[in-house]
């Protein structure tokens, strides 16, 4: 995915580092303060939406599957469930925030397949349109779960630049596990240069980005798969099928006004594949740039010089 | 450099997604990203010491002139959603005595004399400024006060600036007025000091701000000001063919100056240099010449050492003379040593400190003035040009 080259990184800059959402965080800002304020943005909502945390507003949601009464969530939390239904309306319902029971098939740390028996005892649980959304009330059916994981992580890396602002950064860059979102140009205007990784050599960049506003998501199937007899199984999983999605990209990345709009095209262009995913990629019409499996690139987001 | 993001063409699925995250909160409050979201409180106190005047070229015992203190508090909050509102103050208590009149001696060389008791005078500054921030454009309103004992002032004051889409650019316009009324104290024992005058100021200044490249921003500025009223000194005097007159200077003036600064980051060194160049002309024949270079050097992630050069030069006003051999026709008259050609260098060094929610400034200055340093060569030196030290140490802290 996307990393900060050091050089750019001035040291009039606080650079913190921490973990958070599964993954490395860094916030580069001009002020400490903002620096910290990002941390606690990011730290709030991985506490709000974290599936390991029982008291989570997501643990809570999921714990009233299948209550006809459902659940009333808070604003932010209806805000962000009107965008997952967006999402997947627009992707044809390939983006769905109920597809994270899959996880219970697919272990992709092991070295076999899932029995197609039992992901066919999963598909019924999954499906956007199953539950039942009238703001501020969710009801979701027995078994089903929702997962905020394809989308939090980068609307948390906007939230984290937007508090950032708020505590009087001018300058600096959010970076959740390679989800950018952009505090502020350099104090001169520079803009922050990112490398886009290469997915066949984690090491080295394909490209570098000049970002000087808004947000770069990048998705990548080379982090976590299964190799099966000659086969590469990606962990980006289609919730119809419940397989991995054949004839995929290697690595998508899109740049946008936010990085949660970025995360969204560029995981439904993994999901749609190389040759509908090209077309979507098209029609949204945001600077992107997709990686096949042999490496050839293509896409309208220029490398910086 | 690269483009800001613009779809090139926005297909209905992204305006569907924009559509649905704007109503997230985080793009709600990062609507009016420019305005600074936390309210601060700063103070700063400065000691202004003048030089005595050589005792050589001065007539009398007194060579001392003015020490002026000051104590500036700032206080500044953002309100709703798009507001901020601020307000200044300004404290300054002033002693000392100042140049009065110049007469030549025996051998035609200028001899300053000095106003003979020490004055005591205080004065205070209110300022009030309402800013309104869009998400391209500002707008301040303010409103401001200034007295003294023999001194009162209002000004008025609107300011408008727009950023270019790109965020690249940013234009601004700026227009105030001022309304000053004076009432030089000790009128019925100075018979050539007037009772009340009063006079009037207008102002407008147009800039333009330009990021330039990754490393390069560049600023140039055109300022224009009306004065009219009473421009005179009244505590000022002008020997004249053996008498002594009132200092009398036109009742208008009108001013004009460009100004333009280059900022260039010098990576390699943590460093930048700003680079300062300003002409002012006037109506009354006066025009100078500033440069001012500065290094701005970082020094970890939160000191900033900036040493800086200032260099000055101005021609005289027509009708300016250290002293009058014989009466001007019209009846024009002033030896004051800010109308008389001459050049100044100014030696600064500041240290800022950057703390978790608060920082400190210190700096010191030190100002000279030589009519040898002017850019013309200058006949008649003015024996009342100031030299000054200033020290200032200020904190500020975001609440």
């Amino acid at each position: 995915m996307a990393a900060v080259s050091q050089r750019t990184v001035n040291t009039a800059t606080t650079t913190l580092r921490f973990s958070a959402m599964g993954c490395p965080c860094a916030i580069h800002a001009d002020k400490p303060a903002a620096a910290e304020a990002a941390r606690a943005e990011v730290l709030r909502l991985e506490r709000k939406y974290s599936r390991y945390r029982d008291d989570s507003v997501l643990s809570r949601i999921n714990a009233a599957a299948g209550n006809a009464q459902g659940c009333v969530v808070d604003d932010e939390t209806a805000a962000l469930l009107d965008y997952a239904a967006t999402a997947h309306a627009q992707s044809d319902g390939l983006f769905d925030a109920t597809a994270g029971v899959l996880r219970q098939a697919w272990n992709f740390r092991g070295d076999a397949l899932p029995p197609q028996s039992k992901i066919d005892g999963l598909l019924p649980r999954i499906g956007w349109q199953r539950l039942g959304w009238e703001r501020p009330r969710l009801t979701l059916p027995a078994g089903m779960e929702l997962d905020f994981g394809g989308f939090v992580k980068e609307y948390a890396a906007d939230g984290a630049a937007a508090a950032a602002r708020t505590a009087g950064a001018r300058s600096g860059l959010v970076d959740l596990g390679g989800d950018l979102t952009v505090i502020g140009p350099h104090a001169d205007g520079a803009p922050w240069r990112v490398g886009i990784r290469d997915p066949r050599n984690a090491q080295r960049p394909v490209a570098t980005i000049a970002l000087d506003v808004g947000g770069l998501a990048s998705s990548g199937n080379y982090e976590r798969c299964l190799r099966i007899a000659g086969k590469v199984y990606g962990h980006i999983l289609d919730p119809r099928t419940g397989w991995p999605v054949t004839d995929g990209f290697a690595a998508v990345s899109v740049r946008a006004d936010s990085c949660l709009i970025a995360g969204t095209v560029t995981t439904v262009a993994m999901l749609k594949g190389r040759s509908a995913g090209s077309a979507w990629l098209d029609s949204v019409g945001l600077p992107h740039l997709s990686i096949a499996p042999d490496g050839q690139m293509a896409g309208t987001l220029k490398p910086a010089g | 450099m690269s483009k800001p993001f613009k779809p090139r063409r926005p297909g209905p699925a992204l305006t569907a997604l924009t559509a649905a995250a704007l109503a997230l909160p985080a793009y709600q409050r990062a609507e009016a990203a420019s305005r600074d979201e936390q309210a601060g409180v700063s103070v700063r106190a400065s000691h202004y010491t003048e030089d005595a005047l050589d005792r050589s070229q001065t007539a009398g015992d007194v060579t001392e002139r003015f020490d002026i203190t000051v104590g500036q508090a700032k206080g500044r909050l953002p309100v709703g959603q798009r507001f901020e509102l601020s307000l200044d103050a300004a404290y300054e208590t002033l002693s000392g005595a100042s140049p009065w009149f110049i007469e030549p001696d025996e051998n035609g060389e200028p001899v300053q004399v000095m106003s003979g008791a020490t004055i005591d005078d205080a004065r205070t500054d209110l300022l009030a400024t309402v800013s309104r921030y869009g998400d391209r454009d500002t707008v301040s309103a303010s409103v401001g006060t200034s007295r003294e004992d023999d001194y009162l002032s209002y000004n008025l004051g609107l300011k408008w600036s727009r950023d270019t889409a790109s965020r690249q650019t940013t234009w601004s316009l700026g227009a105030s007025a001022s309304d000053d009324v004076i009432t030089p104290t000790d009128s019925d024992r100075f018979p050539l000091r007037p009772e009340e005058e009063s006079k009037q100021s207008y102002s407008l200044v147009g800039s333009l701000s330009r990021i330039l490249g990754k490393l390069t921003t560049w600023q140039t500025a055109l300022s224009l000001r009306y004065l009219t009223g009473f421009l005179s000194d009244p505590y000022k005097q002008a020997f004249v063919d053996g008498t002594i007159l009132a200092d009398s200077r036109p009742d208008s003036r009108w001013q004009a100056a460009l100004s333009t600064r280059l900022r260039r980051r010098v990576t390699w060194a943590q460093a930048s240099l700003h680079a300062d160049y300003r002409y002012f002309v006037d109506e009354w024949e006066v025009n100078s010449h500033t440069v001012k270079l500065a290094w701005h050097q970082g020094i970890g992630s939160r000191w900033e050492l900036a040493p800086s050069l200032r260099y000055y030069s101005q021609s005289q006003a027509f009708f300016y003379r250290p002293f009058y051999l014989q009466e001007r026709d019209d009846g024009l008259y002033s030896s004051d040593y800010r109308l008389s050609p001459y050049g100044a260098l100014t030696y600064a060094l500041s240290a800022h400190y950057q703390g978790e929610g608060w920082s400190l400034v210190g700096a010191v200055q030190r100002y000279d003035s030589e009519a040898s340093l002017a850019i013309d060569s200058v006949g008649l030196a003015n024996p009342g040009l100031v030299d000054f030290t200033l020290v200032s140490f200020g904190v500020e802290w975001r609440l």
